[in-house]
């Protein structure tokens, strides 16, 4: 189990370096995408600059601390856009053309390589110098210790958000398997992921029990930060290290049940 | 010693029909008229290690699904399979590391990337030794020539190039197992014979086993001993290559060179005319009056040259299809 972790770990090390070669291929490509993405990394922090501005506290949160959510979402897309969304949009595509034949035959997990194989690099680096300076301001304005303790901390529910990540945005491709065309499924993946711009504490109730229990996309973003402020519950910081895990293995048992139906594409 | 063994291996695919039109498309959206269609009827066969066997059939006969079903792309609904001693569907990781498949239509190369980073994710999936695969890459790519080209981007290189870099991809890893399916389709002449080359060295060095399909008669017949027809699902012959062109029918070829103007009113008393050119025809007789008719000719004809082949094997699969009622 563990030969097969470190495996897959240096498989996917080769495929961010391969990634990035192939991306360097194409100069004014990369170029233009930066500038895009600068573009939007500028709407987003006016937008932060205006909250902070009007000095309002919203659910309990100050101004600075929203820093912090606001630097780990940026973040956390980071890893949605490098890791996520390319495999999104490519993953019906090799259904249907039957590319997924050829995958199916590796000596490795097809999950894996159908759902990581395409990895986006370049593009994010201005959201991860983004990212990690909110983090850090935000960090620092909210008067929380940069101790093991608290880092660690951080760190660990930042994992666990990109294994939920990970999980919540696989599941539904699994339907490409039944239904082929899943296109439709992209908007909802973009409509979900913004939920978690802001603090899940500013939603009635209701949805943040549906976001955090049923469809645990609050876990991504939220539990984080909420967890060095202190502002996590016992049950929710179980729940929050329970409920990746069970969604893990809810989707490899999903991937092994669908993939035993692939009736195969193209030929 | 069988590499592969199939018993009663049969798949079923679930399909809509939808009539023409939009309203029929409308009408799709709530009621869907399910057909079944058996790709894979009732196969049997086996096959021992080092052989290069083709598996042919026209369009849709269940080739490519029977593949599918041997490399563990593809459940079967029906029938056992054990290749290499494993059950394909199972898709155990020591299997996969077996064998190797290249679909004609289908690449693994990132064609953005130069061949040889490819080849480099080749090595870390099936975990390839760096000497072994140093070794490996340095022998395959001499023997298809491809040395210079491995730092040039895929997208860039022609259509054989690109051929030759795959099979190096599926052969890295050393498999005992090749499946075919289709390798020289959309190659040009050149390029299918340099494959083929290849193949045949790969066989005689390496002994491999090969499964083939393709409709390329020329490869076949370079090749291949063994062949597999699969007709509608189902398994009609399995047999040499000449056997298959003496058991159908038992026609033979007689290729006659004559210094006075040959007849097609006069050869054809003694059999089918398939061209005539005035100095050189080409004549179809039974495998049992060859002897027979090849005395008259040589009796009434100033014949230059005469010789006598098997029929050409694209003749012998087409009247295999057309006796069971469905043309390739």
């Amino acid at each position: 189990m563990w030969r097969q972790f470190i495996k897959h770990l240096k498989i996917y090390g080769l495929l961010i370096k391969l990634n990035a070669i192939r991306q360097l291929e194409y100069r004014v490509n990369i170029v233009l995408g930066l500038l895009v993405e600068i573009g939007y990394l500028g709407i987003k922090l006016l937008y932060a600059y205006i909250i902070h501005d009007t000095g309002v506290h919203i659910s309990g949160f100050a101004p600075q601390s929203l820093y912090l959510f606001i630097g780990t979402f940026i973040l956390m897309t980071v890893f949605f856009v490098a890791m996520l969304q390319f495999n999104i949009m490519a993953f019906d595509r090799q259904i249907i053309e039957g590319e997924f034949d050829l995958i199916l035959t590796k000596p490795v997990s097809a999950q894996f390589l159908a759902t990581l194989k395409y990895v986006e690099t370049w593009m994010v680096i201005p959201n991860i110098i983004v990212g990690v300076s909110l983090v850090s301001y935000g960090w620092h304005a909210s008067d929380i210790a940069f101790d093991i303790v608290h880092v660690g901390l951080y760190v660990l529910y930042a994992l666990l958000g990109i294994v939920t990540m990970y999980c919540i945005f696989t599941l539904p491709l699994l339907l490409a398997f039944k239904l082929h065309h899943i296109s439709a499924f992209h908007s909802l993946v973009w409509a979900l992921w913004d939920f978690n711009n802001l603090p899940h504490r500013i939603f009635p109730s209701p949805i943040q029990i549906i976001g955090t229990v049923f469809l645990p996309i609050f876990l991504i973003t939220n539990f984080s930060p909420l967890a060095v402020m202190g502002q996590l519950s016992i049950g929710e910081m179980i729940w929050g290290g329970i409920a990746p895990i069970l969604l893990f293995f809810l989707t490899c048992w999903g991937w092994k049940k669908a993939i035993h139906s692939y009736e195969s594409g193209g030929g | 010693m069988n590499v592969i063994e199939v018993e009663g291996l049969s798949k079923t695919f679930k399909f809509y029909r939808k009539p023409q039109g939009l309203s029929a498309s409308f009408k799709n959206l709530w009621q869907r008229q399910v057909e079944y269609k058996e790709a894979v009827k009732d196969v049997s066969f086996s096959i021992e290690q080092g052989q290069v066997v083709a598996f042919l059939g026209a369009n849709g006969a269940g080739k490519t699904t029977t593949m599918k079903m041997l490399s563990g792309i593809l459940h079967p609904t029906h029938g056992k399979i054990k290749v290499l001693g494993h059950t394909p569907s199972e898709r155990e990781e020591q299997f996969k590391k077996r064998f190797s498949i290249l679909m004609g239509q289908k690449q693994q190369l990132w064609p953005d990337l130069p061949a040889i980073d490819s080849f480099s994710l080749c090595q870390r999936i099936y975990d390839i030794p760096t000497p072994l695969f140093k070794q490996r890459l340095a022998r395959l790519s001499e023997v298809l020539n491809v040395s210079h080209l491995l730092d040039i981007q895929v997208r860039r290189l022609s259509l054989g190039e690109r051929m030759k870099m795959e099979l190096i991809a599926a052969l890295l890893h050393g498999p005992e197992l090749l499946f075919l399916d289709e390798p020289t389709i959309g190659l040009d002449f050149l390029s299918q014979r340099a494959v083929m080359r290849f193949l045949q060295q790969l066989v005689r060095e390496d002994n491999i086993t090969i499964l083939l399909t393709s409709h390329n008669m020329a490869d076949i017949s370079a090749l291949c001993e063994r062949v597999l027809v699969i007709q509608n699902g189902q398994l009609v012959f399995d047999d040499r290559i000449t056997q298959l062109q003496n058991t159908l029918g038992g026609l033979r070829r007689i290729h006659i060179e004559s210094e006075s103007p040959l007849h097609s009113e006069f050869l054809g008393r003694y059999g089918k005319v398939i061209n005539n050119d005035v100095h050189c025809a080409e004549l179809e007789v039974g495998d049992d009056v060859v002897n027979q008719v090849l005395q008259h000719l040589l009796k009434d004809i100033a014949v230059k040259d005469i010789r006598v082949s098997a029929p050409p094997l694209e003749d012998s699969l087409e009247r295999l299809y057309t006796r069971r009622g469905q043309v390739a």
